[in-house]
């Protein structure tokens, strides 16, 4: 038994009554979506009803699905304020494990929430091949959710570091601007710099014959492969400064 | 010299925890830290087991600073401070894993005669507890072993085995510094009596050196601290 997957399998064991609920809200979404009624994709009021509600129930369940992840991780990362036992291993790789395990859970989610819409919309007959809509999720998990599971796991330490002091709401404060204004920077800089690389293609969707990204454009364009680029950059930032903070904070 | 503390001052805001302290700790010594609540035990123990910096003053273990030394560290916190899931079998598991010098063989030596059951730690007594997780930091062979109030409101049974437990593990390379204020109870197992009051070393001496003087650890307590 290695470090890393003991570390990760200590995570798996804080936490793994979120991942049953992560996995319930796969099956209730998958549920509701079985409930509308099948309409061939078509200009009917029907036909958008029927597609704009299985829509509705999926994102409900990306929601929700966001809102446990986060709920995870701050009260799993609570029973660490209890564990004093002196770590060998140093704090890069206790959130590094961490990071790996909540980067899994992650991805279990979105490409069960992906494959449930996958099979809604093919029941409405709009045509996305599974393997189109696992690349559009991997591009989404890349350059949205990692980063985000990533400045979590930040935030939850500097908290946690911080929680015995008295001025720990100006330090929560600090780091909350500070994140927030490192996202304002990362849309400017996306905002200059899109593009310049070669585009990755976006996949085939049409509906009725017609192919739906060819109506709006994003064939042409494609999608910034800057954005997944920044994903990675702004992940590995975030945990090894978290990494940095444990160790600091330990002694 | 396995460990010193070199004119240490840790101070939190404007008080001291523990102020111009000098200690030196030798292999093979089973030290007791005495004092009453508040006299500097914790933080004595937190600085050698690099938890703490010192604000003043130097902190070697085994000739490196205490971070960089854990590796050969193995410390019992006073706080009840494992996940209420976790079995004997898991603590196994994690403890194998993070620290290369744990003993498995020995672990399940320690539990049997600790009598720890195999139950998640939520579901154990305070007694059950505290042997566990002394059972999970005896089992390592590290250089240092600090033990922070290891009987502290715990039952008697408890009590006296974690006691005979810790002379039996005791060992000629290592050395054991077991801070508690239960000093009528443990005297038996020191070697050395160090006595801090309101953070500051007042006697630093040889159980046998006091009992020479016909006076056991408890005298010089009694005597040195109220």
């Amino acid at each position: 038994m290695n470090v890393f997957s003991t570390l990760v399998w200590l995570e798996f064991r804080k936490g793994a009554g979120w991942l049953v609920a992560l996995l319930g809200i796969v099956g209730l979404a998958l549920w509701a979506v079985l409930r509308v009624q099948d309409t061939p994709f078509a200009a009917t009021p029907a036909s958008v009803e029927s597609l704009g509600l299985r829509f509705l129930y999926i994102s409900l369940a990306a929601t929700g699905g966001v809102v446990i992840l986060l709920l995870s991780m701050v009260f799993t990362s609570r029973q660490d304020g209890t564990l004093v036992l002196l770590s060998v291993p140093d704090g890069s790789q206790h959130l590094w494990a961490r990071f790996a395990y909540y980067a899994a859970f992650s991805a279990l989610f979105l490409v069960l929430l992906s494959v449930v819409l996958w099979w809604a919309l093919s029941r409405a007959q709009v045509a996305l091949s599974l393997g189109a809509a696992l690349y559009l999720v991997a591009y989404n998990l890349v350059s949205f959710w990692l980063p985000m599971v990533a400045g979590v796991l930040l935030i939850r330490q500097v908290n946690l570091s911080f929680a015995l002091g008295r001025m720990a709401w100006l330090a929560n404060l600090v780091m909350l601007v500070g994140i927030l204004n490192l996202g304002g920077l990362g849309i400017l800089l996306l905002g200059n710099i899109a593009y310049t690389l070669p585009a990755l293609p976006f996949p085939t969707i049409t509906a009725l014959g017609f192919d739906i990204n060819a109506e709006v454009g994003l064939l042409e364009t494609g999608l910034p492969l800057e954005l997944p680029i920044l994903g990675v950059l702004t992940t590995a930032l975030f945990v090894w400064l978290a990494g940095r903070i444990w160790n600091e904070v330990e002694a | 010299m396995l460990a010193k503390l070199e004119n240490v001052t840790r101070r939190y805001g404007a008080k001291d925890g523990v102020s111009d302290l000098n200690l030196s700790l030798e292999a093979g010594q089973a030290v007791g830290l005495l004092g009453l609540n508040g006299s500097g035990k914790t933080t004595t123990l937190k600085l050698l087991a690099g938890l703490l910096y010192p604000s003043q003053g130097k902190v070697e273990v085994v000739g490196k600073l205490p971070r960089d030394a854990r590796g050969q560290v193995a410390f019992l916190s006073d706080s009840d401070n494992l996940y209420n899931w976790l079995t004997p079998a898991d603590a196994e598991r994690l403890m194998r894993s993070l620290y290369p010098d744990f003993r498995p063989e020995r672990y399940k030596e320690l539990l049997g005669f600790l009598e720890v059951p195999i139950k998640p730690y939520g579901a154990m007594s305070k007694g059950q507890k505290a042997r566990l997780r002394l059972a999970m930091v005896l089992a390592r062979e590290a250089k240092l072993y600090l033990l922070d109030e290891p009987l502290g409101g715990i039952d008697l049974i408890s009590r006296d085995r974690i006691m005979q437990t810790l002379v039996r593990e005791w060992r000629e390379d290592g050395v054991i510094v077991i801070s508690t204020h239960e000093v009528a109870e443990a005297e038996g197992i020191f070697d050395r009596a160090v006595f801090l009051k309101e953070g500051r070393l007042v006697l630093d001496a040889m159980a046998e050196d006091l009992r020479q003087q016909g006076k056991s650890v408890k005298d010089a307590f009694l005597q040195v601290l109220i």
